[in-house]
């Protein structure tokens, strides 16, 4: 079991790569894998399905009729086995209805997965399927896709001219990365907005970066952003704790805002160091087991006032810290309506080197609530039309400080 | 094996209304009602499963996957047949080929009772293109869906509100269909139009007649056939509007193929073969490069009368195939929009639970060999219409075939 778990973690390591990774291209970076659902021992596997391999083909009865005749008939491309199989397992997943159980094929996989060296050439947008819509979470700070004006909440209706409908995250994602210094054009429809708008972004390196820390208001108030919940993600953190935390500032500002999520385990040590223990969320299982996370104790800043910024990019593992501290009582939330997804992924890699990703639970705050597609609701709103332009005033950030200094 | 290519013939024939129409759940029943052979037969007659190949080495991979979602995955896993289903759309999504579809059990039934030739809905001829639109290939002459304004090219959006732009298509038409007298809205994307379009048709029952004729009024000596489609009665009406037209005194011939979306490969042929006396029609390539070329049967009644074809975007498939030997014979110029582009057949196979699936199977050549797939025909004399021109029934396309016929250019 403990050698299962290895494996577990190491295949979630690799997917959250892939996780990022698209990110940086833009995906989903949602992704929000989790360490602490192993798939159960092969054995129980095989024990679940209780049938031998002949019976299972036989249960794929009509497949194996429509693979015979498309062999021998179809007029046009044929398919190679290894085609076929993924073609088949994305068929299966799509008729799952969920947009965030995926799957790569290993070529994707591959690809993806050499993206974790941290940047990766694209526009700098975080991405998501939502209604069969191609949606953007958030665009990354100092990216083309922020400086061509992309916000959070734009609907991306086609790529270079080619249609969204129908695409997966994958598909889409392949699409809009490619070389610096190439062009893509998205066609995109801003809700509000009745003409749809074409931007032409020119695809640059981007580094996604994870924290950044800053004294804010002569010192009084320290300020730590969040970029997105990764490995890295608590050392940095721990580290710009203890930077800040020199001065004794009477408040503290934690930045969400375009934070898409990460790993859960990282969002409940993160969420540590602001609360003195207690629960963080609820993780319910298709079978109904719940299982509790709790803060450990010892958090750098666990009474010090603070404030959390949110905007309706901030997702998944960030609503989880963002919820936990609403909810403990421990935070204000400022800012806007949060992205809401409350679903846990795992990834597995399958023996082909393609990667399959399975919402596996739902999460819920300390206080029960399930925030998916509903998002947080902040404590105090600050609506800000898009990322405020280097230079202009930061809304959101000038009413955290006033909250805290008073 | 003469017997059986007759046998693939016919479901090819079929197929090829049914892939043009299928779609038209919603208003191809009478693609159906012509349609005496759904052949099981075809889909046993290369081989047997027993003798096929094996599964391939790579599948187990699926099963991996298979596993892992049965386990783990959070919400309602679908039962195995749905899973099962869901895998073939899977491939045949890979395949690229919106006309190759697979039809689940229930929609198969839906189908089937087409076959009787009761159908309840909007009549008209959907599809969908490789990006989940869908399309209004053609409405029906004088259906609920003309008459509501629908036209060829109209991609819908939503009915009643659900979004259907990349679903399967048999979902949306059995989402369209419905009793008569109850009321579907459609939200339809115009190209051209900057606002969507919304339109709340009653659904009827539909009936439609595959030819209607009559001699031009105020011209003397041309006559007017439009033909619906290319079902088994065709031929027979088609003479019979033919022999008279000429009683009536016609001495040249509109044949009216607009919005016509195909049927049936031999009815195409014969109708081909009213106006062309000899040499081939349509040419069959299968995938790997064999070819049948099928000529004219001869004994047609109009082959030496002027004859103007007229055909739009709505032109499809067997349509097409008669467009496309008028026009490599130069026997009558094509007077109106680019035809829709669809030239290959399907093959139509009733699998073992029930489903149906359609697999493209070939494509069909001009006479010149010719693909028009994805390209459509070219009219000699290109006339478009406006939605101006369609609602106040200004049709500019017959009026350039009188003048045509009349002057002769």
């Amino acid at each position: 079991m403990r050698g299962c778990l290895n494996i577990a973690l190491g295949c979630a390591l690799a997917v959250f790569v892939s996780g990022t990774a698209y990110v940086a291209g833009f995906t989903s970076s949602l992704v929000f894998t989790h360490l602490a659902v192993p798939p159960p021992p092969a054995t129980t596997a095989a024990a679940s399905v209780d049938t031998s391999p002949a019976d299972r083909e036989q249960q794929l009865g009509v497949f194996w009729e429509v693979w015979d005749i498309l062999q021998r008939e179809h007029y046009g491309r044929q398919l190679s086995p290894e085609e076929m199989t993924a073609a088949a397992i994305r068929g299966v997943v799509d008729s799952l209805g969920d947009p965030h159980t995926t799957y790569l094929d290993a070529r994707h996989a591959r690809a993806f997965g050499d993206q974790l060296s941290g940047s990766f050439e694209g526009i700098g947008a975080y991405v998501e399927i939502r209604d069969r819509r191609l949606i953007i979470v958030s665009p990354l700070r100092n990216t083309p896709a922020e400086r061509a004006g992309l916000r959070a909440g734009d609907i991306v209706t086609a790529i270079d001219g080619e249609p969204t409908d129908g695409l997966t995250l994958t598909e889409a994602i392949t699409r809009i990365r490619g070389p610096r210094g190439t062009t893509v054009r998205l066609t995109v429809i801003r809700p509000g907005e009745s003409t749809p708008l074409i931007l032409e972004i020119v695809r640059d390196r981007i580094y996604v970066p994870t924290v950044e820390s800053r004294r804010l208001a002569d010192g009084k108030i320290g300020y730590i952003h969040v970029f997105e919940f990764n490995e890295r993600a608590p050392q940095e953190v721990r580290l710009a704790l203890q930077e800040v935390m020199r001065d004794r500032p009477q408040g503290l500002i934690l930045d969400l805002r375009n934070n898409p999520g990460g790993y859960l385990h990282i969002a409940i040590e993160v969420a540590g160091q602001f609360l003195d223990g207690g629960l963080i969320l609820t993780e319910r299982q298709k079978d109904g087991t719940e299982r509790q996370h709790t803060a450990r104790r010892g958090g750098l800043a666990t009474t010090i006032p603070l404030v959390v910024l949110v905007n309706k990019g901030s997702a998944s593992a960030a609503e989880i810290v963002a919820g936990a501290l609403q909810d403990r009582g421990r935070a204000q939330l400022v800012g806007e309506q949060t992205f809401g997804k409350g679903s846990v992924q795992v990834a597995h890699d399958l023996s082909d080197g393609s990667s399959l990703r399975v919402t596996v639970a739902r999460w819920f705050t300390p206080n029960g609530r399930s925030i998916h597609e509903q998002g947080l609701q902040p404590d105090v709103a600050v609506i800000i039309e898009g990322t405020p332009p280097a230079g202009q005033p930061d809304l959101q950030l000038d009413r955290a400080v006033q909250l805290l200094l008073k | 094996m003469r017997d059986l290519l007759k046998v693939l013939l016919v479901a090819s024939l079929i197929l090829l209304m049914a892939g043009t129409s299928f779609a038209a759940g919603f208003g191809t029943h009478w693609v159906l009602s012509n349609t005496p052979l759904r052949l099981p037969a075809i889909s046993t007659a290369g081989s047997s499963p027993a003798e096929t190949a094996g599964k391939p080495e790579q599948f187990k991979v699926f099963w991996e996957a298979w596993d892992i979602i049965q386990r783990e995955f959070y919400g309602q896993v679908p039962d195995s047949q749905e899973m099962t289903y869901g895998a073939i759309r899977g491939v045949i999504k890979a395949l690229n080929d919106p006309s190759t579809v697979f039809i689940d059990p229930k929609a198969s039934r839906l189908e089937q009772s087409d076959l009787s030739g009761r159908f309840e809905g909007i009549g008209a001829v959907v599809s969908a293109d490789e990006s989940g639109q869908i399309i209004i290939q053609s409405p029906m002459p004088d259906q609920p869906a003309e008459k509501a304004g629908l036209r060829a090219g109209d991609i819908i959006l939503k009915v009643d509100d659900k979004e259907v732009t990349g679903m399967p298509l048999t979902d949306v038409v059995l989402l369209i269909r419905g009793p008569r007298g109850t009321k579907v809205r459609l939200t339809i994307l115009r190209p051209g139009e900057a606002q969507n379009l919304e339109f709340e048709i009653t659904r009827g029952q539909i009936e439609t007649k595959s030819v209607a004729y009559q001699m031009i009024e105020d011209v003397p000596g041309i006559g007017y056939v439009r033909l619906g489609i290319f079902g088994e009665k065709t031929t027979r009406e088609l003479q019979q509007a033919i022999r008279d037209l000429k009683g009536q005194g016609a001495k040249s011939l509109i044949l009216d193929l607009r919005n016509n979306p195909g049927g049936f490969l031999t009815t195409a042929i014969d109708v081909s073969s009213q106006f062309i006396r000899s040499g081939a029609i349509v040419t069959q390539r299968w995938n790997d490069g064999r070819e049948r070329t099928y000529n004219a049967s001869g004994g047609g009644l109009a082959t030496d009368l002027p004859v103007v074809v007229l055909v739009n975007k709505g032109s499809a498939s067997a349509s097409e195939i008669v467009a496309g030997a008028f026009k490599d014979y130069g026997r009558g110029k094509l007077i109106g929009e680019k035809t829709f582009g669809k030239g290959s057949v399907q093959n139509v196979h009733n699998l073992s639970d029930g489903s149906t699936l359609h697999v493209t199977n070939a494509l069909w050549l001009t006479p010149l060999k010719h693909e028009i797939n994805q390209q459509g025909i070219e009219p000699d004399i290109e006339v478009t219409m406006t939605d101006a021109d369609v609602r106040a029934r200004n049709d500019l396309q017959l009026k350039r075939a009188i003048e045509f016929l009349q002057k002769g250019s």
